[in-house]
């Protein structure tokens, strides 16, 4: 399953990674030294843990559910950016003519939940996203961003009195099909539909651990003859838009 | 004994909605008469159900079986017909959407029905669809506070509708729209957008964000279709809708997000009697409530609606649809001055 035949060492504190160990056990083992292991760092001051795992003799990297601007990090090692909320969707025999990320719940939820909402819209409209407009009211943020050929995607997030982790991310694409990835934390919901003149079809349901897929994906970056994740530039504009949008007042980009 | 019904118009709307409404409520009403503008398309809807036909309104307004006139002409002409139809003594109107197409011309309206003591309905169905009132319902006893309000339509074309309602009328082919529209156009669709389509619901925004503020974003989306944002008196309000040249079902549902829920209120296809809205509750704790859906739709609401009020059980409301048309023209109008401003 991992391609591998050597056992990686996984140096985490968290508990998931810990969990999902043990769910290769012929690819990875737990280890508490860092170097010639795969380092998994926690979402909160990110970049200074990827630096330093790096410092350390990292051979891989995973990033647990970042937040905060990437800037412009750099560390040659593959890096994969954990993202639970980012479901896999498949192609469209159309384009979306818009689309639609609503987030809601605790405001702690938001950077995460916004900064996968912005990257399942940008694989929905196949492109970068320039922010045009957003604004903050007293319990929501409402942004407008355009695709490269204008497409535009709407975003909300609302403070609703949640408890933390129970927050929804609800994202859909608009056209002459329909895409709708849900996550839905409180009631335990991730899924993706798909709309047509056919009838609605829902992907399979994801039942492998986020972080034992991060685990999996960081040890065929290793095992890869060249790495070309595209994890850390893509969480890169997710999450620099994700600081424009939840920082915001007003902006207007006219 | 069912009150007559003189129908202005002969369009899609007449032929797939109102006869096909009125049909399943003969016991309320009878539609004696049926005028097109001079299309010759009257008498082709009106034959089968014994109803009389005529070109323009003079012989409509005048025969003495029509009690309720129902204005379903094209929208620049619906004040003036309400008028004639008011001065020729009708006790009640239907008035397609939108009431009228400027302020004045909504106000010259209402105060001619409440002179005349006329009994009145808009057909913004969704208005009537019985779940808006458990919706609403659920937002007083819930006693939240309402914090964003989206309205998403993604919507075929209305053949595909049409066919499971009447087979009265021949679609015409779809004619492609220039890949590249002058701002100029592009305001005027959004502006038609919003007042004919998307005012199915904004009586209901209304109900829970009255203030018009200012228009953050006003884009015209391709091939057909308009994204619109603006500060509702503190909260958001999103607008959006695109009109695509086929593929899935329609997608039509106004989201209402609270400080403690959301409600999503899934709206049918037009046309067809399939039912009301879907409301779905989903609380903080990720309990999902969706209410019994009711077997009355919108459509069926509405004319029952103008029962109500011709038999005096209901009271004739003026003020709210004045405001109503008042609110939907201002966003139109918004909009489109934001969207010309912004590409000029």
């Amino acid at each position: 399953m991992t391609g591998s035949s050597r056992r990686w060492g996984v140096h985490s504190e968290i508990a998931a990674y810990r969990a999902a160990i043990s769910e290769l056990p012929t690819a990875v083992h737990a280890t508490d030294d860092p170097a010639g292991s795969i380092v998994v760092v926690p979402g909160a001051g990110w970049q200074a843990g990827v630096l330093r795992a790096g410092g350390d003799g990292a051979v891989a990297v995973i990033v647990d559910e970042p937040i905060g601007p990437a800037g412009d990090l750099d560390v040659p090692l593959p890096v994969v950016i954990a993202r639970r909320r980012m479901l896999a969707l498949p192609e469209l025999r159309e384009p979306v003519a818009f689309v639609t990320v609503d987030v809601s719940g605790s405001a702690q939820d938001h950077p995460a939940a916004l900064r996968d909402g912005l990257g399942l819209a940008r694989r929905m409209v196949g492109g970068a996203l320039q922010l045009e407009h957003a604004r903050r009211t007293s319990h929501a943020v409402t942004a407008v961003l355009t695709a490269a050929d204008g497409r535009p995607v709407a975003v909300t997030v609302a403070d609703v009195s949640a408890p933390q982790g129970a927050g929804r991310l609800r994202v859909r694409g608009h056209g002459v099909e329909a895409i709708e990835a849900l996550v839905d934390d409180a009631v335990g919901v991730r899924a993706v539909t798909v709309e047509s003149g056919d009838g609605i079809r829902r992907l399979p349901a994801v039942h492998e651990a986020p972080a034992r897929a991060a685990l999996r994906a960081a040890v065929a970056a290793i095992s890869a003859v060249e790495s070309t994740l595209p994890d850390l530039a893509e969480a890169r504009c997710d999450l620099a838009l994700t600081t424009m949008i939840l920082d915001t007042h007003l902006h207007r980009s006219e | 004994m069912p009150y007559g019904v003189g129908i202005i118009g002969a369009g899609p709307g007449v032929a797939a909605l109102h006869l096909p409404t009125l049909g399943r409520l003969a016991e309320l009403f009878e539609v004696v008469h049926i005028a097109d503008g001079g299309s010759g398309r009257a008498s082709g809807l009106a034959e089968p159900i014994g109803a009389t036909a005529s070109t323009g309104i003079h012989d409509l307004v005048a025969d003495p079986r029509v009690d309720v006139v129902a204005v379903c002409s094209p929208p620049a002409e619906h004040a003036a017909h309400i008028l004639a139809a008011l001065k020729a003594g009708a006790r009640g109107i239907l008035c397609e959407k939108p009431l009228a197409t400027d302020p004045d011309q909504a106000r010259l309206v209402i105060d001619a029905c409440r002179q005349a003591g006329a009994a009145l309905v808009v057909g913004t169905n969704h208005l009537y669809d019985p779940a808006w009132a458990r919706a609403k319902h659920h937002l007083l006893a819930r006693g939240a506070r309402v914090i964003a309000v989206d309205v998403t339509l993604s919507l075929p074309p209305n053949g595909r509708y049409h066919a499971l309602v009447t087979d009265q009328i021949t679609e015409p082919a779809a004619r492609p729209l220039p890949a590249h529209l002058p701002p100029e156009v592009q305001a005027g669709i959004v502006r038609q957008l919003i007042s004919g389509l998307l005012v199915h619901d904004l009586p209901l925004v209304r109900d829970i964000a009255p203030h018009v503020g200012e228009i953050d974003v006003a884009r015209f989306i391709a091939p057909l279709g308009c994204l619109v944002v603006y500060d509702g008196g503190g909260m958001p309000v999103r607008l959006a809708v695109v009109m695509r040249p086929d593929g899935a079902d329609v997608h039509w549902r106004l989201t209402i997000t609270t400080t403690h829920d959301h409600i999503d209120v899934d709206f049918p296809p037009p046309f067809v009697h399939t039912g009301s809205a879907v409301v779905t509750v989903r609380s903080p704790e990720g309990t999902l409530t969706r209410y019994p859906r009711s077997a009355t739709d919108g459509y069926e609401a509405e004319w029952r609606a103008l029962a109500q009020q011709l038999d005096g059980a209901a009271v004739t409301e003026y003020d709210e649809p004045l405001a109503d048309a008042h609110h939907a023209l201002a966003v139109a109008d918004a909009a489109a001055a934001r969207l010309r401003g912004a590409v000029a």
